[in-house]
């Protein structure tokens, strides 16, 4: 449940983690403040590091003890190859992940789950691009018996053939339902735009790969997960690290095999603008993505985001939220791969105000090379606090540890990278590089023939027209 | 109507949270929840009625300041619906020692953000700060508490009206995102502060002037109808003393009344369809419940939970094992200082709406003749206390859980007497509530269908007009 009426969207879910990390801003002289506000870089303590251990089949083990609440999380993510993964074993990925971390739906572990519930433990599941996790909650007193009755469950294989026609039934049923909802639409077109078929990230499955998929494709999919060296175990809370590394290490101290974590390429150049069409729609949908390149991007990427867009007074919330009133919200959302990163900047808009919008986006693109030391150091100040905000809780505390392993990123090195000083012009430069129109990808879901004029008039030209159905299944 | 994170514990803990429960801890871990249960602080009454709390937690470097306004979309004068929120948006707007487009601008380059929400009730702010920000933050919302309505810029009033405009449009538009709204219009009569959905109906939106805040401000924004949270990485002593020097100058003035009405009459069985933009056949069943802070809240709680649970809950048994086709079953329930509401939903592709309905009914009997079986009891229990430790994790929650309690129940420490109200619930309770409460005849029955299948709805149903 969301508040019922808000000032502003709060991120959630799944990119709680990017969505902490990537946000933006601008200040013009006359916006600052009429005494010294120093970034508190010296009051950013970075996110604590955890003790790091490896079991003895390869899987390693991120600790951190904490004792002021009584509760432990647990964090196991396994690494992914998304290269050699077909657009079916993303099915059944995403069938997996549809249990929402109920294997009720999937294996006969409705004894367990009681058990868990009688505990007050709680079990979810976690899919990105890189890993598969899954995540346990559990008050201290009964963390050891929640854990071992969820590694008793995770390494069962039996899967019941029902349960599957039933999550293949809602699978094929959200599909369908995709048509009628621009914001899906928005999300799998600019997939399939900025990642090609062939590419590792552009694999998507298809209504066929869900209707093929079987019980043995979701077993094998467990058995390729389940591998020492693409394991990852964050553990937070209340307990003692030696006895928790011998508990980690009694049950999943077998977990052995895998391979190395996988580095994925970048996509192709942008500049495609891709307008899919979406009749009688009275409002339009615009996303924007921008790739970002180079060993370094991490800090550089996360700037350019936050200035941009996010915060009350970025750019572009600034210019078409608070002065235009044309938007509610202009988000932001900033995914990081290892040597690339992509941001999304995505608003809805009154389908006759479009040209309008969109023509101020692509003003303040074009103006990027030119920014303003004030910018850069309140964008700099919110990455600083979103970056100690999951420090809060175990659960933010974990799925940080892992997103930054998924990555390659250790936590000290992370820490380094926000803090490094970046000189203005050098991100200037990088920005101008990133923000021209050849590296940008567009998406606009809405009513074509309203849009079509107004985009060109703003300077806009589409290269492709989609259908949904286009957009949704690719053909 | 939903019930939030600002200032309801309950649905958040029951909702948000996906945990689930069962008996009460052993020994070891009764004594600990027991010990955890606790947000110590200091509370002060100034002298113009304006409450301030501080908590200390040094978990992070971050402090919250949650400042909790009793005025909401139920004061929204007749004829200007929306006044309360959009006056929620021009607070950040400036204030007399504030310039436009300063507040966000000034926070956010020392390390803080701000958000906040409006409900029927209240309006709840929420500034994330680093310690080096306090004095910023505590002028930034002094100054606007102090000084709002008498800075009302006609540029910045139009621009916000214009972006509730889009919130509203952008909400109203998504498939279901309607519905909410339009079965609260439907439970409560028009005469009804809860009636009117808190961004207002578009005409008043577009009719509303700036000095229509003003008055809404004068009125309402008092010192009296305020309660402040400080949270986080401070001293104690030295927050409480700074906040004090920046609130304790503005001087009182009385609060406007709260609206205190007689129970809204029962929806007496009516049946209604809304013909959206939607693909799939959704049916609500709603019913007016009790208000915050009543006896029988945590049954209904507690038997909307058994209904409608994902894993065990009655309907939802019903979808996985028994393959009736529900697309999604959910529940809740929402308890508001007037009144509070129950609501089933249950949706589905093909299957005729009348067949869900017989199933919720036969769920509803069978709840009301047999209630919840020992193990059923057993998870809530301990779901509940494990739930309620986790709601003390994020800062921006601790500080809203205060202010929570102190609108509540008087105090800013009740976390421990709130879960012990869920724990003491019985099965008698349950059955209780579901016979006295749950009945066919005192219930609302909410068709929502695509536009082009209004043959859809449940035979008898009367369109109901939702712009």
């Amino acid at each position: 449940m969301s508040p019922e009426s808000c000032r502003f969207r709060p991120m959630s879910g799944l990119l709680f983690l990017v969505a902490c990390l990537w946000n933006g801003g601008i200040c013009t002289a006359a916006q600052a403040p009429p005494f010294p506000v120093q970034v508190h870089q010296d009051l950013f303590r970075g996110l604590p590091e955890p003790e790091l251990n490896t079991l003895s089949g390869g899987a390693r083990v991120m600790l951190l003890a904490r004792d002021d609440l009584p509760l432990v999380h647990l964090e196991l993510c396994f690494l992914r190859d998304p290269a050699t993964e077909s657009p079916r074993t993303r099915a059944a990925m995403q069938l997996l992940r549809a249990t929402h971390g109920d294997p009720l739906n999937l294996r006969d572990g409705a004894a367990v789950l009681r058990q868990l519930d009688l505990l007050g433990a709680s079990l979810h599941t976690w899919l990105d691009d890189l890993s598969f996790s899954f995540q346990l909650d559990s008050p201290s007193w009964s963390f050891a018996e929640a854990f071992a009755l969820f590694t008793g469950l995770l390494k069962q294989s039996e899967a019941f053939p029902s349960a599957l026609r039933r999550l293949r039934r809602r699978a094929l049923e959200q599909g369908r339902l995709s048509l009628d909802t621009p914001g899906r639409l928005l999300l799998l077109a600019e997939r399939r735009a900025v990642f090609p078929a062939g590419h590792p990230l552009g694999r998507i499955p298809a209504a066929s790969d869900f209707r093929s998929c079987s019980p043995s494709d979701l077993q094998a999919l467990l058995a390729d997960l389940l591998q020492g060296s693409s394991a990852w175990i964050a553990l937070t809370g209340d307990f003692h690290s030696s006895s928790a590394l011998a508990l980690l290490e009694s049950r999943l101290g077998d977990l052995s095999g895998g391979g190395a974590v996988p580095v994925i390429p970048p996509p192709g150049s942008g500049g495609q603008v891709v307008l899919v069409d979406h009749r009688g729609s009275r409002r339009s949908r615009i996303l924007l993505s921008l790739l970002v390149e180079g060993d370094d991007q991490l800090q550089r990427a996360e700037l350019i985001s936050r200035i941009l867009a996010a915060d009350f007074s970025s750019r572009l919330n600034r210019l078409l939220r608070e002065d235009a009133g044309l938007v509610y919200e202009m988000d932001t959302h900033l995914e990081t791969f290892s040597g690339f990163s992509r941001i999304r900047y995505s608003t809805s808009v009154e389908t006759s105000q479009t040209g309008e919008a969109v023509g101020i986006i692509l003003r303040e693109l074009g103006g990027m090379s030119d920014l303003g030391a004030w910018e850069l150091e309140r964008a700099r100040a919110t990455m600083l606090r979103d970056a100690v905000a999951p420090a809060d809780g175990l659960s933010p505390l974990a799925a940080t540890f892992t997103w930054l392993a998924a990555r390659g990123i250790s936590v000290g090195e992370y820490n380094q990278a926000l803090l490094e000083p970046l000189p203005l012009e050098d991100l200037a430069r990088t920005a101008s590089r990133v923000c021209k129109p050849g590296n940008a990808t567009w998406i606009i879901v809405g009513d074509r023939e309203e849009l079509e004029p107004q985009l060109e008039a703003a300077g806009l030209f589409p290269t492709s027209l989609w259908s949904a159905r286009r957009a949704v299944t690719g053909e | 109507m939903t019930t939030t994170l600002p200032i309801s514990l309950v649905p958040l803990v029951l909702w948000v949270l996906a945990a689930t429960p069962a008996m009460k801890p052993d020994q070891a871990g009764s004594a600990a929840l027991g010990d955890s249960l606790h947000l110590p602080g200091k509370t002060v009454f100034l002298r113009n009625g304006m409450a301030i709390t501080v908590h200390e937690d040094h978990r992070a470097p971050r402090i919250v300041m949650h400042l909790l306004v009793r005025a909401g979309a139920a004061q929204d004068p007749q004829g200007v619906t929306g006044t309360a929120h959009l006056l929620e948006h021009m607070s950040f707007t400036g204030s007399a020692s504030v310039p436009a487009g300063a507040f966000d601008a000034w926070l956010e380059a020392a390390g803080g953000e701000s958000n906040a929400w409006t409900e029927h009730d209240y309006t709840a702010y929420s500034t994330v700060f680093p310690p080096g920000a306090l004095h910023l933050a505590l002028v930034l919302e002094s100054d606007r508490l102090a000084t709002l309505g008498y800075s009302q810029d006609p540029s910045a009033f139009r621009a916000q009206r214009q972006i509730v405009v889009a919130e509203r449009s952008e909400t109203f538009g998504l498939p279901h995102g309607r519905d909410v709204q339009a079965l609260n219009a439907a439970l409560y009569p028009e005469s009804h502060p809860y009636h009117h959905p808190v961004l207002g109906w578009r005409q008043d939106l577009e009719n509303m002037s700036a000095d229509s805040l003003t008055s809404f401000w004068m009125k309402h924004y008092t010192p009296a109808s305020c309660s402040l949270v400080l949270a986080g990485d401070l001293d104690t002593d030295h927050a409480l003393d700074a906040a004090i020097a920046r609130f304790g100058s503005i001087p009182a003035r009385e609060p406007a009344p709260a609206p205190d009405l007689a129970p809204p009459p029962s929806p007496g069985g009516q049946r209604m369809v809304l013909l959206d933009n939607v693909a799939d056949r959704t049916l609500y069943l709603a019913w007016l419940t009790v208000p915050r802070g009543h006896p029988d809240e945590p049954a209904l709680a507690v038997a909307a939970r058994l209904l409608t649970d994902s894993s065990w809950g009655g309907l939802a048994q019903m979808r996985i094992f028994r393959h009736f086709p529900f697309n999604k079953v959910q529940g809740w329930t929402s308890f508001r200082r007037l009144s509070g509401e129950f609501v089933l939903r249950v949706s589905s592709s093909g299957r005729p709406l009348s067949h869900l309905l017989r199933a919720v009914d036969g769920e509803l009997e069978r709840l009301e003749r047999r209630g919840p079986t020992q193990d059923q009891l057993a998870r809530l229990r301990a779901g509940f206390s494990s739930a309620y430790l986790r709601a003390l994790e994020p800062l921006e929650d601790r500080a809203a859980f205060i202010n929570d309690c102190l609108v509540t129940w008087g105090e800013p420490d009740c976390m421990a007497r709130d879960l012990e109200r869920y724990l003491a619930v019985s099965a008698q309770d349950i059955r209780g509530v579901v016979g006295r409460y749950l009945d066919v005849d005192s219930r609302l029955l909410l068709s929502v269908v695509p536009g082009r299948q209004p043959g859809a709805a449940l035979a008898g149903s009367r369109v109901l007009e939702f712009r």
